[in-house]
């Protein structure tokens, strides 16, 4: 294999070591090495983040539920304040069922952004479009359009994490997830069902706390 | 595309003038959540032009009403199967667009969840009318005639997908069918014959499980035992719910109106009604069938069929097709396009 550029695209900047307690953050960004691991390049990789919620030795503390959609690969993007002394937070990778039944929506939810089946009504959480490079070289394009609100293939997802004081950035670790046996397999999933379940499972473990 | 049109019918409609949508008094409440997209005349003429207008296709050729004629209780007749942009034809029958509101899941197989995200489904669909949503959004905006068509309905000029998708879903719901002979003798403003009565008998021992008075559906998937057309291998529900008893089931139609709304059944594979009865008059069960209400079989005599047919006739409303609030709104001037 030959390796043109090595590049290392972290997509958040270097944190500047201030510790403004009353407005520590939150941001979110996608990780990946471009060209040095199996990944060639990273086109799309959009997720639907809703259901903030920050907590104190496990009392709810702060909650934002206002679906938010962001494109990681525009670079680091700012969630949320994080409430003083906040020591864990969770969201949900989706949207809510009971929103997926409301009808025509707007802002963030505007069928306009391209995040919404037509042929089948329910939003698409996570858009992830990649050209990868397997073992023997070859390249191959992955497509996932990962949604689905239904029982028994609700793909819907929700974490909690730790947080220290300080800023800090929920990184989707998107190398471990292209890495992942899976991918190989199921290249190309754009409807609901099981396989859209397996990957959203694989997705939301790829998100940690880097601080 | 210039399009003269007697704008004063549309626009002269004063913003937020409510419109009363009236339940039949024998129809159950709507499961339409009217606080969520409340109906007004503005809105509701805005979607009706949207609805008839083709400025909705890629190549401004086809409109929702070129597959849902008003004449044809807002189904299609001219072709088994839908007829979209450039002579493309999809895989299933349009259906008739009746009674809307009180409709949980559309589409043959349910694949939409809500009537305001229906038309999503063909303005996109390759098939039918090929178009993206920002591609149309901006094409409303340099219109000449929806900027003001949006400032009657919503008090400024802004045109969004959420105004679009509402409004269309406003005129859509007020296409309500509650006026048939079978709807006046529920009234008792009339009564049936003879002949009628006799079928009205044998529609709710052999039909009304699955084709439900007053709509005349439960708004279920079932499988009716029609078999496999091999060239379209539409296996029906399961596509959308992915549960292998979903197998070849299809949303139960209403049975309103079926004299304008021919062909029948999710492929249009039959014109007449007396086909119809043949497939399912089948003494000992048809051999697809699993549904609990056919797999008996249902025994009709050829009596039994022409007053299972009267009865059926009653259902046609139509005061409904030729209703002048849901026809053609456009009054054209000038056919001269740019
Ligand atoms: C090319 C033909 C075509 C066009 C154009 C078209 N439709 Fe349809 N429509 C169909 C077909 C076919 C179905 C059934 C599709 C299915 O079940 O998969 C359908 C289904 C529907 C349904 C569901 C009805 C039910 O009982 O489930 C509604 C509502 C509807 N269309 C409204 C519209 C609107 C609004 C437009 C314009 C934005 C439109 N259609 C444009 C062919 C068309
Ligand atoms: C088990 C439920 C069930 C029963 C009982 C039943 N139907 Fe149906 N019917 C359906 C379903 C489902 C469809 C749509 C099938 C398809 O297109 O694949 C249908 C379609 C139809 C249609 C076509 C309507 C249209 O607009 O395309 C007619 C007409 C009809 N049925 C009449 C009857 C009559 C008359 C009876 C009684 C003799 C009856 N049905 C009994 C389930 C049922």
């Amino acid at each position: 294999m030959i390796f043109l550029r090595f590049t290392r695209y972290f997509l958040f900047f270097a944190l500047a070591p201030i510790t403004l307690k009353a407005s520590d953050t939150l941001f979110i960004a996608a990780d990946y090495q471009a060209g040095s691991n199996n990944v060639l390049q990273v086109f799309k990789a959009s997720v639907y983040i809703s259901n903030l919620t920050f907590y104190r030795e496990g009392k709810i503390i702060g909650e934002k539920s206002t679906p938010r959609l962001l494109h990681l690969v525009d670079g680091k993007q700012m969630l949320h304040v994080i409430p003083s002394r906040a020591d864990a937070f969770s969201f949900t990778l989706g949207i809510d069922s009971s929103i997926q039944v409301k009808g025509a929506l707007s802002g963030a939810l505007d069928p306009v952004h391209g995040f919404y089946w037509t042929w089948q009504s329910g939003y698409i959480h996570s858009k992830i479009e990649a050209k990868l490079q397997d073992a023997e070289g070859m390249e191959k394009e992955i497509i996932w359009h990962i949604g689905g609100y239904q029982t028994p293939y609700n793909s819907i997802r929700s974490s909690l994490l730790n947080i220290q004081p300080g800023n800090a950035n929920l990184i989707l670790n998107l190398d471990a997830l292209f890495n992942s046996e899976f991918v190989s397999k199921n290249p190309t999933v754009m409807s609901p069902g099981k396989a859209a379940c397996s990957i959203s499972d694989l997705i939301i473990k790829q998100f940690s706390i880097q601080q | 595309m210039t399009k003269l049109v007697l704008a004063g019918l549309l626009i002269v409609l004063v913003t937020g003038t409510n419109y009363q949508f009236s339940r039949p008094e024998h129809f159950p409440q709507p499961v339409y959540n009217f606080s969520e997209n409340p109906l007004s005349e503005a809105k509701i003429n805005l979607g009706r032009a949207l609805f008839y207008d083709n400025i909705l296709s890629v190549d401004s050729s086809v409109s929702c009403a070129s597959c849902h004629s008003v004449y044809n209780s807002f189904a299609h007749t001219d072709h088994a199967r839908s007829h979209g942009i450039q002579d493309r034809i999809g895989k299933r029958n349009a259906p008739a667009l009746i009674n809307l509101a009180w409709q949980p899941l559309f589409m043959w197989d349910g694949a939409v969840n809500h009537l305001d995200v229906q038309s999503l489904a063909p303005l996109t669909h390759p098939d039918e009318m090929g178009n993206n949503l920002n591609t149309l959004l901006a094409r409303l905006r340099q219109s000449t005639l929806y900027p003001a068509l949006f400032n009657s309905a919503y008090g400024d000029t802004s045109i969004s997908s959420e105004r679009f998708l509402k409004s269309i879903a406003q005129f859509m719901l007020t296409l309500v069918s509650a006026n048939s002979k079978y709807d006046r003798v529920k009234r008792s403003e009339t009564t049936f014959s003879v002949q009628e009565k006799k079928g009205y008998s044998l529609f709710k021992k052999h039909c009304n499980t699955c084709h439900r008075e007053p709509l005349f559906s439960d708004y279920s998937f079932r499988n009716n035992g029609l078999p496999l057309n091999p060239d379209l291998n539409d296996s029906g529900r399961v596509a959308i719910s992915l549960n292998p008893e979903d197998r070849f089931r299809f949303k139960v139609p209403t049975l309103r109106n079926l004299e304008y709304s021919y062909p029948y059944m999710h492929d249009g594979r039959f014109t007449r009604l007396s086909q119809v009865l043949k497939h399912y008059a089948i003494p000992g069960g048809n051999p697809g069938v699993t549904d609990a209400a056919l797999a008996s079989g249902i025994y009709l005599s050829d009596e039994d069929k022409t007053d299972l047919i009267a009865f059926l006739l009653t259902l046609n409303d139509s005061s409904f097709v030729f209703n002048p609030s849901f026809g053609y709104p456009f009054t054209v001037f000038s056919t001269v396009k740019p």
